[in-house]
Parts: structure tokens; sequence; C-alpha cells
């Protein structure tokens, strides 16, 4: 365990409330101002958050109601570096994609954030998913599930390999272009590439993984230095936390390196009715969905409209794990809740839209009571911090940064002020190895 | 664009040679990074470029320094009125990854992106298709389609993003992009160009070119084949520009080295700047891409003592004003009036 909470701070313009946009203090039309992103990181950085993160996929998505259209509009990357000029401390992390991205590309973008920001970026690593996306890039399916594992391990490996190569500073030590050069064959990529970069102050950015299925979790446990998780609860909470902590032992990492942070959707207010006020209020602010079971159909990757409404879901006829082409994560947390919770199909169609974009863990109240709820988890060995995804933006965040941090600041939980410069010194996590 | 006023490119690219890349000092701090592009806002340059295309060090002898999409992105809003030119390579890139990127800068820089294709001469056809990939891309949304009005939830306007659904000898791209349609509709393409062969496809579909040669006459060679091949492709030739790629040296009495990516003009101010006249007299080029080496001296001594003496360049944008304004280019509707019929519409699931 860490000796204090980490938080990061799950940037969607439009909230993650799927009505946080219709709020009246919400700033929606701003989706693809990046100046809004600015203040939003500005804001974190003034509640000494670890680093902002921005999920990303490179589709658009068709506009089920529990999505935003333009949710993952602005590539992350330029994102970040924009946000980069106007921050000192804050790390900066975004999402690229193992199976679409152009991977030299990406790592020297990687590279070049984290160089411009004085090494305080972090790359999320993620296997994408669905035949929507697959088109964009020439394929008609997405590739299978293993395969795609595969592919993530592959790329991982040679995007480190590519970041060895970026130029250190100093004469002597410094090396050649053909000493630096890169020849990778492999089964997915092959490429003879260098990165004309300068080194960033921490070497090169953080690994960071969210994954929940069986190789997820080992993909994660053996790259990651930071890991989200969607755990609901402080027992199944610790039980992911120990599971990876104890697989990064099995390959021979420190645990403590690895730092496993919770999604958490706190609903904030000065009084625990106000908070529950806003809460209602989204809810109320939620347009219905024409047809729910339809758009679970989709989610789960089967056609549900023959079964009876009020009863299970077909648990053996669903597609297992390794033959779902779409998010698994997501799939795997849906099964889950209507096994753990007994729902039928109707009441897993209606959960599935509202509880916040398949999260996870929600908590309404004041500040304290959302601090005593983070102690909780911290304590037990749930978590090494949260991941916090506002419901509506701007005001989660400053009800986050004015109501959450002086509390856990006060109880000793949380820094009131910055380590050291690099995102490596806000997590305290090992140099990577040279 | 052509006997109009003249445009100034500022290369961000820093010594290049393989000796003096070893040294710390000739790499790019972020600090004066931000200083180099500064004195290019406050002094009228129309962009600044930074042209790397892969560690092949083709254009510009494998210089290090930050990626340029990202970089640019860094600089955008710290920046005002000058334009960012951003190199992309097809040859590691795929069409809907580049499209995303280059539309998100022009989003974050209000309109003030452009991208930049190296031209050989080779793969044409691919790169054609790469681009007519882009374009079709930045089309898949009209202009106002954004909504996210409160009152009715009304997110995207009902019909205004449709599937691209390109399939093409080299790519196939189902989109709807991910991005709205860019500030500039179509963001302009600058071509970077050494040879003949590669003003052909170039005269085609860029708009502007920059020209990599140490040639006064290879330049003006690459001009008149790049002129001509746009109105072979049915454009007028004045609606197109050349940049040729000048490294000033203010000495005086030092051997100015010959470079063979950038024309070298050395002297006092006076003199550099005769040089560069006598380039737009003699129709080598409608413009220059200055070389700054890195230096924010040698800038600086270029903004204060030589863009005085230049005359005929274009006045300082405008805070605001988008690079195809400041090109004078016309900005391409978007497809409002294709028939419904003959495009697959994105809808709500």
């Amino acid at each position: 365990m860490t000796t204090h909470i980490h938080l990061n701070l799950n940037i969607r313009v439009l909230g993650f409330h799927r009505a946080g946009w219709r709020h009246a203090s919400s700033a929606p039309k701003r989706v693809e101002d990046v100046s809004f992103y600015i203040e939003l990181a500005q804001l974190a950085e003034k509640g000494k958050l670890d680093a902002i993160f921005l999920a990303d996929t490179p589709v658009l998505n068709p506009l089920a109601n529990s999505r935003q259209p333009l949710d993952h509009a602005l590539e992350p990357f330029s994102i970040l570096a924009a946000i980069a000029s106007s921050t000192k401390n804050i790390g900066l992390i975004a999402t690229t994609s193992t199976t679409y991205s152009d991977l030299p590309v990406a790592a020297a973008r990687a590279a070049t954030v984290d160089y411009l920001s004085g090494g305080r970026a972090g790359v999320n690593f993620v296997t994408n998913a669905g035949t929507n996306v697959a088109r964009n890039f020439g394929y008609d399916e997405h590739p299978e599930y293993a395969d795609r594992y595969a592919r993530a391990e592959e790329f991982v490996g040679a995007m480190l390999e590519l970041w060895g190569s970026t130029v250190k500073p100093g004469n002597g030590s410094s090396k050649s272009q053909a000493e630096r050069q890169v020849r990778h064959e492999g089964r997915y990529f092959n490429f003879d590439h260098r990165l004309d970069i300068p080194r960033s102050p921490q070497d090169r950015p953080l690994i960071v993984q969210a994954g929940a299925s069986e190789s997820g979790r080992n993909f994660a446990a053996k790259f990651a230095e930071v890991i989200y998780s969607a755990s609901s609860t402080v027992e199944n909470g610790r039980a992911f936390y120990n599971d990876i902590k104890s697989r990064a032992r099995g390959f021979g990492r420190n645990p403590a390196s690895v730092r496993i942070l919770p999604g958490i959707v706190p609903f904030i207010g000065a009084t625990e009715k106000e908070a529950r006020d806003l809460e209602a209020e989204l809810e109320s602010l939620s347009f219905e969905v024409a047809d729910p079971i339809r758009t679970l159909s989709e989610k789960l990757q089967f056609d549900l409209s023959a079964y009876d409404p009020d009863g299970p879901l077909p648990f053996d006829d669903l597609p297992n794990e390794s033959e779902f082409t779409q998010g698994v994560t997501g799939q795997i947390r849906l099964v889950n809740w209507a096994r753990e919770e007994n729902l039928s199909i109707a009441q897993l169609a209606k959960v599935s839209l509202t509880r916040l974009s398949g999260v996870q863990w929600k908590v309404t109240g004041t500040g304290e009571q959302i601090a005593d709820k983070l102690e909780e988890w911290f304590r037990a060995g749930a978590a090494d911090g949260f991941n916090v995804l506002t419901s509506i933006n701007p005001k989660g965040v400053n009800d986050l940064v004015e109501q959450v941090v002086p509390v856990l600041q006060k109880r000793g939980l949380f820094r009131s002020d910055y380590e050291g410069s690099t995102l490596r010194d806000n997590y305290s996590v090992e140099p990577a190895l040279a | 664009m052509s006997g109009q006023p003249f445009y100034i490119d500022l290369s961000l690219s820093t010594l290049s040679s393989d000796k003096s890349q070893q040294k710390w000092k000739d790499i790019l701090s972020p600090e004066a990074l931000r200083k180099l592009a500064g004195v290019a806002d406050e002094s009228g340059f129309d962009t600044v470029s930074a042209l790397r295309f892969g560690p092949s060090g083709a254009f510009d002898g494998g210089a290090i320094g930050p990626e340029g999409g990202v970089a640019a992105a860094y600089l955008a809003p710290l920046t005002k009125s000058v334009s960012l030119v951003v190199a992309v390579d097809p040859d590691i890139e795929q069409p809907y990854n580049a499209a995303r990127c280059i539309a998100s800068l022009d989003h974050i820089s209000g309109g003030r992106a452009a991208w930049a294709i190296q031209f050989r001469g080779e793969n044409t056809e691919r790169i054609a298709e790469f681009v007519a990939v882009a374009r079709d891309l930045w089309d898949t949304w009209l202009d106002d389609a954004v909504r996210f009005d409160k009152a009715t939830g009304v997110r995207i306007a009902p019909g205004s993003v449709r599937y691209a659904n390109h399939v093409g000898r080299h790519y196939r791209v189902r989109g709807p992009l991910n991005v709205s349609r860019p500030p500039q509709g179509h963001i302009p393409l600058v071509g970077a160009v050494s040879s003949l062969a590669g003003a052909s496809l170039a005269g085609a579909i860029a708009d502007v070119i920059i020209v990599a040669s140490g040639s006064a006459e290879e330049t003006k060679a690459i001009r008149t084949h790049f002129r001509q091949s746009a109105v072979a492709a049915g454009r007028d030739a004045d609606s197109v520009a050349v940049l040729a790629t000048v490294a000033p040296i203010f000495d005086e009495t030092a051997n100015a080295p010959a470079d063979r990516r950038a024309i070298v003009v050395s002297g006092s101010a006076q003199r550099v700047s005769q040089s560069l006249l006598a380039l737009i007299d003699g129709e080598a080029a409608d413009g220059f891409s200055i070389l700054s080496g890195g230096s924010l001296s040698g800038i600086q001594r270029f903004v204060d003592d030589v863009l005085p003496r230049l005359p005929g360049r274009q006045a300082p944008p405008a805070a605001g004003a988008t690079l195809r304004q400041r090109y004078g280019l016309p900005r391409p509707a978007d497809r409002r009036q294709t028939a419904a019929t003959e495009v697959e519409i994105f809808e709500e699931l």
C-alpha cells in the first residue's frame, strides 16, 4: 500500500452521467474546445491531483443514449500537448489503441508529450473492440479476442523498444543513429525505425492499463505502472487488488510499483440532500431509450428479443469471454450484475443504461462522506487511489477539488503539494529500467 | 497566390548533420520551441513548420526534435496568428488516424492547421487516395451538425452526419470521422518537394509546396513544373504557391556552407533581403521557408533587419484568421447539396 491516496481525474467534457450535458451548469457546446480541457486540468492541478486521464476510441459509435457523440473527438495526445504548456505538475495520460494506432507514430507522439511536459506523460493501452471501429481501418470484422491481446502485448513491447531509442542528453554518452536503430520483427509488427526525439526527464511515459478479463489482468500485471479497475465493492476491490499485486510479483515486479485505482463516480453536495438532489435532477433529465433490450442485445452481442423480459439472462447461451469481439470488460460487468443481483433481462437493460457508462462505483454525499468511503477502501487494501469520473463538468471537478480534496488533506491522506515534477514522482513508482 | 504578396514560413527543423545532432545544445528545448514560435507569431510569419517524415530524414536530414503534430498542438494555445504545418507520412500512418489528428489541430488552433506530405514521385496513386480519404472524412459532418441543445435533448442535427464508405484500391474506410468538420473545411495541404517528379502529383492536389533544394535554378524548375501540373489538373496556377527553403547566414566574411536542402543566402541583412527578392523577381519562388536552425538570435536578426526590407510581404495575419483566409483560398462548402439518396446517413441507434 502506498503512503497516501492517489487521485486521477478522468476528463469527459460531457460528463459521465448520460444526462450530465443537459445540466444547467454544463457546457456541452465546448465538447471540442481545447481551452475547456485546459481549464479542467488547471482545476485538477490546483487540487494537487496526480494526473488527468483521457479515454479514447477511434470511431464514432452509433448514438446510443447511454453514449454521447464526440465523447472522443479531439485526438487525445493533441489535447495533452495543449494542456502541457499551461500546467506544471499534473500528469497527462491518454489512451492509445493497440489494435488500430500506427505504432511508430503513436510512440513518437507519446514520447513528445513526455518530453515537452517535462516528464509528465502516461499511456493507457487498450485493445479496441467492435466492427464499427474495424471498418475505419480496412477490416470487416474485429480481430478475435485472443489475437487482440497477443497483438497488444507485442505492441507494448515494441513501443518500449522505440522509447528506448530516444536521444539522451549529454556529450559522449549519447548513442549514434545506428546504435539507436530498432529492428523489430514480430508476428504483428515489422519495422526498422528509431525515434529522433529528445528523451524526457522520466525516460519514458508511464504505462497504464485497465482490463478485467484473464488476459487483461495478466497484461496489466506484466506491464502497467498504473491500473484502473471497475470494482464496485470493498470486497471485490480487495480481491482484484490482491490478484493483480500477486500476478505482478509473479512477473518479477515490485508490487509497490503497480498502482491500482478503481473508478468512482461521486455526486457531491454541500449537504447530503444537495448531493441527492443533484443525482435526482440528472436522472430526471435523462431521456428514454426506445428499446432498452435491443440496446442491451447490442452490448452483449446476443439477441435477447425472443426471451422473456421478466426472466433471467440465458447465461448458458451467451457468448463466452473468448467469443466476444467487442469490449470484454463491459460485457463481463453486465453479466456479473445480472448474476450477482439476480436481475431480469428488463432490469438489466434498465440498469445498463442508468449505471454510469457501465461504471462501477457511485458515491453520493458531502465531501466528508465521500472522503470516508475513499478512506475505507484505501485502508481496507482495495485501492492505492481512485480514478474520478465526474458526472458533470466543470461543477463536478470544482466540487471534487473544493470539497473532497481538503478533507483528505486534513486527514493526512492526500498531498498538500507535489513531491516532484514528473508523473513517476506523483505516483511514487520506481524509475523505468534503462 | 502568385503575383500577390508573398508568404513566409519558419522551419523549426534544427541542425541536421550527423555530427551536430549529437550535441544536446542543438536540440530544441521546450522553452526554445515556445520562443521561436512566439517570434514567428508576433512578427507576421504565415506559418511555422515541423517537416519530419519518419527516421529516414530524407527531408530534414534526421534532425532531433519533437514529433510535429504534438509540437503543433503544444504551440497552438500559445500563439494567436501564425499557422502550424504538420508532417503526415502515408508510409506509416492510416488515413483515419491522420485525418483525425489534423482535424483536431485545426479545432485546437481555430483554423490555423496545415498538413504536409512528402511528394517524391513514388506511390503517387496511394498518396492521392490517402489525401482523398482524409478530405472525404472531413466531409462526413455538415458544418452545423453539432447541437447539444439542452432543452430538446438533440445532440447532433438529424441527417447531418454520413458515412464515408470509401472503397479504393489502397484503403477501405467507413467513417464517419469522430471529430466534427474542421474550421477550415478542408485543411490546406503543403507538399514537401525536392524533385521534378514530386511536383507532378503536388500540382494536382497540394495548395502550397515547400521546395527543399540548394539551388535557385532547380527551385525555379520545380516551380514551373508544379504550376504546369496544377493547370493540367484543371487548377489556376496562381491559386498555388511555392516556398523556397532558405538558410540565411548573417556573416560577411565566412564562406557560407553549401546545403543540398536549402538555398544559402549570406551576408549583410541588405544582401540577404536582396537575394530573397531576386528569387521572387526571378520567378523561382512565391515565398520562403526560413530554416531557423533552432537559433533564436538568427531568427530575431532576420525579423529585425530583413523582414522590413521585403516590401512584398503579406501584412501580419490578423488574430483569428484561418490559414485559408491567409492564403486567399476559398473554404470548401460542406456536402449539404449531396442528394440524401446517394449517401448512407449515420443515425441514432
